[in-house]
C-alpha cells in the first residue's frame, strides 16, 4: 500500500509539473476563439439567415406565379383548339438530376395510368427554319420571351426529345425511342423554361444525438437523422436512425409527394477512423409508386405513366464525422439516375467555397461534366451549419450531365457532431 | 492587453459568471490560467502533438459552450480536467478495442514485482516516456486511478469496460511502471 501511495504522489507530482514544461502556440487560441465567436457576437445575425432562405423560395414562388399570370393571356390567344389543349399540358420540368428525387418532382397533374404518348404522328408539324433547335436554356429562353410571345402563335417550334431507357421500357411497344415533338413552343413553355431557376432544392437534414458524451451512461447507439427536402415543389421526409455500429440497418425511409410515394428499407456497414473520416456502404430495398414523365428534360408535352417499381439501389458514402462528403447512389432497378458529385470540403468553421466540381451521371445518361459551385458555409449555434450557394454547368455538350446548361441553387442546414 | 490585466486578479467563479455573459476578456483570461495544465494534460493521454493540440482546442470550445453546466462550488481544474477526457473519450476508447490488446490480461506473470528499493523523483518528461512505453489501455487505466483518483466503477463506466477489466488493467501498469522505473538500492 506504501508503495501504491509513493508511487501516486510521485506520478501526481510528475503530472503536474507538466505545465512548465509545455508551450502552447498562440494560433490555438485564435482557432477556440473562432469557433467561439458566432456564439458570442453574431447570433442575431445567424438567426436571419435561415429567414432568409425561406423568404427567397417564397420570392422565387412568386416570381413565378408572376410570370405565369403575366404570360397565361399569351397562351390562350392559341390559334385553334388544338394548340390550346397542347398548352395545357405543357407541366412545369425543372431541370434537375434525373434521380429519383427530380423524377419525382413535378407538380404535374394526374393522368390516366395507363401510358400512351399525348402525341400523334398527326399532331407533329413542320419544322420551322429559324428555331431548329432542340435545347433551351433558361437563358436563353429569357432572351427569346417577347420574341417567342409573338411567334409561336404562328411558328411553331420542333422539339427532338429521346426518353430515357427505364422510361421506354415501360412504354408501350408502338412508341419510338425518339419522338418527334407536337404542338407549337406556347409562351406557356416558354415560361417552363425558366423554371430551373426558380423550383430549386432546399434541404434541411437536422441530426438528433442521444448520446450525451457528458454522461457515459448515456446510450450510444440512439442517433437518427431527419431529412426534409423539397426538391421542385415535392416533399421528402426521410428518417435516417444510424449508429456508430460498424454494422447497421436504417429503419425506414418514406418518400411522398405530388407523383409519387417511396418506401424503403436500408442496411449497410460502415467504418469510421479515429470517428472522424470513414465510408459506409448500403443498400436499400423498397417500391415506388410513381408517375414517370417521357422526355423529362424537354420542352415538349409531357406524357406520364404510372408504374410500380422496385427501387432497389447501392449507395457508397464517404464521411467525416457525420458529414456525407461524397455519395454515389446507383439505383439497381426500376429507377435511373445515381449522382456522383465530388468536390473539396472545408474544415474551416466558416468559409466561403468556390471551385470546380465533377458530375456524373451513372445511370441513364452516363454523362459527365464539369460544373462550378460557389457559395458560403457558417458553423454557428455550437455545431450548426447554414450554407448556401448555387452550381452552375456551363456546358450543354452532348457527353453532359444536362442537355443544357443549368444552375441550381444550394441551400442546406447541417449539424455536426465530432 | 489592458483589458485583460483588469480581470486577471479575478477568481475562477467571477469569471465563469463573466464567461456566461460571453465576455471574450474573461474567456482569454481563463484560458490562459489554465492553458500550460490543460495542455500538459492532452499530451499525457494523447501523446501524439496534433491530437493533443485538437482535443486541447475541442476541450476549451466545449468548456465555453457549456459553461452554463459548471457549478461554482466545486473547484474549476478538476471539472476541466473530465471535460477534457470527454472530448476525446471516442480516440481513448479505441484503445480497448482487440486491436490494440494483442497480449491478453490474464498474462501478469510475466511481469515480477521489482527489488525492494527507493524511487526516484519523477518528471514530467519520465512520466511521458512511461507511459509511451506501456499499453495505451493500460497507461490510461493508470493515470485515471492514480493521477486522477477515479474510482474503478467511474474508470469502467467512462471508457466502457468492467470494473474487473480496470481492475486487472491497473494492476498489470503498476506492475509495469515498477519494472520501467530504476529503483535506488537503499543504503542499509
Amino acid at each position: 500500500m506504501e508503495e501504491q501511495d509513493f508511487l501516486k504522489k510521485n506520478l501526481q507530482q510528475a503530472a503536474e509539473s507538466g505545465a512548465e514544461h509545455v508551450e502552447v502556440d498562440d494560433m490555438l487560441w485564435q482557432s477556440i476563439e473562432a469557433r467561439l465567436e458566432p456564439k458570442r457576437k453574431r447570433r442575431g445575425f445567424f438567426f436571419i439567415m435561415p429567414c432568409l432562405g425561406w423568404a427567397g423560395l417564397f420570392g422565387a414562388g412568386s416570381l413565378l406565379l408572376t410570370l405565369w399570370l403575366l404570360l397565361k393571356p399569351a397562351a390562350g390567344q392559341a390559334p385553334n383548339a388544338q394548340e390550346a389543349a397542347t398548352t395545357t399540358q405543357s407541366l412545369p420540368i425543372p431541370a434537375v438530376a434525373p434521380t429519383s428525387a427530380a423524377a419525382e418532382s413535378s407538380n404535374a397533374a394526374p393522368i390516366n395510368g395507363n401510358a400512351a404518348p399525348a402525341t400523334t404522328a398527326a399532331q407533329t408539324h413542320v419544322s420551322h427554319p429559324s428555331y431548329n433547335t432542340s435545347v433551351f436554356t433558361p437563358k436563353s429562353v429569357n432572351q427569346k420571351l417577347p420574341e417567342l410571345a409573338t411567334m409561336t402563335a404562328t411558328n411553331p417550334m420542333p422539339v427532338q426529345a429521346t426518353a430515357p431507357a427505364a422510361i421506354l421500357a415501360n412504354a408501350p411497344a408502338n412508341m419510338p425511342a425518339s419522338i418527334p415533338a407536337a404542338g407549337a413552343v406556347t409562351t406557356n413553355q416558354a415560361a417552363v423554361a425558366c423554371l430551373p431557376f426558380l423550383f430549386t432544392p432546399l434541404e434541411a437534414t437536422t441530426t438528433l444525438n442521444t448520446k450525451d458524451v457528458s454522461n457515459p451512461k448515456a446510450p450510444r447507439t440512439a442517433k437518427a437523422q431527419f431529412f426534409l427536402g423539397l426538391y421542385g415543389g415535392a416533399n421528402t421526409l426521410r428518417m435516417r436512425p444510424f449508429t456508430d455500429d460498424p454494422y447497421f440497418i436504417e429503419a425506414l425511409e418514406a418518400r411522398k409527394n405530388a407523383t409519387s410515394f417511396n418506401l424503403a428499407a436500408a442496411g449497410g456497414i460502415q467504418k469510421r477512423w479515429n470517428g472522424h473520416l470513414g465510408w459506409r456502404v448500403y443498400g436499400a430495398v423498397g417500391f415506388s409508386r410513381q408517375r414517370y414523365r417521357y422526355r423529362l428534360y424537354q420542352l415538349e408535352n409531357p406524357t406520364l405513366t404510372t408504374a410500380l417499381v422496385s427501387n432497389s439501389q447501392i449507395r457508397v458514402e464517404i464521411t467525416y464525422g457525420d458529414t456525407v462528403l461524397l455519395e454515389q447512389r446507383q439505383f439497381v432497378a426500376g429507377e435511373i439516375g445515381g449522382d456522383l458529385l465530388l468536390y473539396p470540403w472545408s474544415a474551416r468553421e466558416h468559409h466561403l467555397y468556390a471551385g470546380p466540381a465533377l458530375r456524373y451521371n451513372a445511370g441513364g445518361s452516363g454523362r459527365l461534366a464539369p460544373v462550378w459551385r460557389a457559395g458560403a458555409a457558417i458553423r454557428t449555434f455550437g455545431s450548426w451549419e447554414l450554407h448556401g450557394g448555387m452550381s452552375w454547368q456551363p456546358y450543354a455538350a452532348p457527353w453532359s450531365y444536362f442537355e443544357t446548361r443549368t444552375i441550381q441553387w444550394e441551400f442546406g442546414v447541417r449539424r455536426y457532431w465530432r | 492587453m489592458q483589458q485583460l490585466k483588469q480581470y486577471e486578479n479575478h477568481s475562477d467563479a467571477d469569471l465563469v459568471q463573466l464567461c456566461i455573459q460571453r465576455e471574450p476578456m474573461a474567456q482569454r483570461v481563463l484560458y490562459e490560467r489554465y492553458k500550460a495544465r490543460m495542455m500538459a494534460f492532452c499530451r499525457r493521454y494523447f501523446q501524439r502533438q496534433d491530437l493533443a493540440e485538437e482535443f486541447f482546442q475541442e476541450g476549451f470550445v466545449r468548456f465555453f459552450q457549456k459553461i452554463e453546466q459548471y457549478d461554482s462550488k466545486y473547484p474549476l481544474y478538476p471539472y476541466l480536467k473530465k471535460i477534457f477526457l470527454y472530448a476525446g473519450i471516442n480516440y481513448l476508447r479505441q484503445f480497448f478495442s482487440e486491436k490494440y490488446n494483442t497480449a491478453p490480461l490474464e498474462t501478469l506473470a510475466e511481469y515480477s514485482d521489482p527489488e525492494p528499493g527507493i524511487m526516484p523523483s519523477l518528471s514530467y518528461q519520465d512520466l511521458l516516456g512511461l507511459m509511451a512505453k506501456m499499453q495505451e489501455a493500460d497507461a490510461l487505466v493508470l493515470q485515471l486511478a492514480l493521477i486522477e483518483e477515479w474510482t474503478h466503477e467511474e474508470i469502467a463506466v467512462t471508457l466502457g469496460i468492467t470494473e474487473g477489466n480496470s481492475r486487472a488493467r491497473l494492476l498489470r501498469a503498476r506492475k509495469k511502471l515498477m519494472s520501467l522505473i530504476p529503483l535506488e538500492t537503499p543504503i542499509t
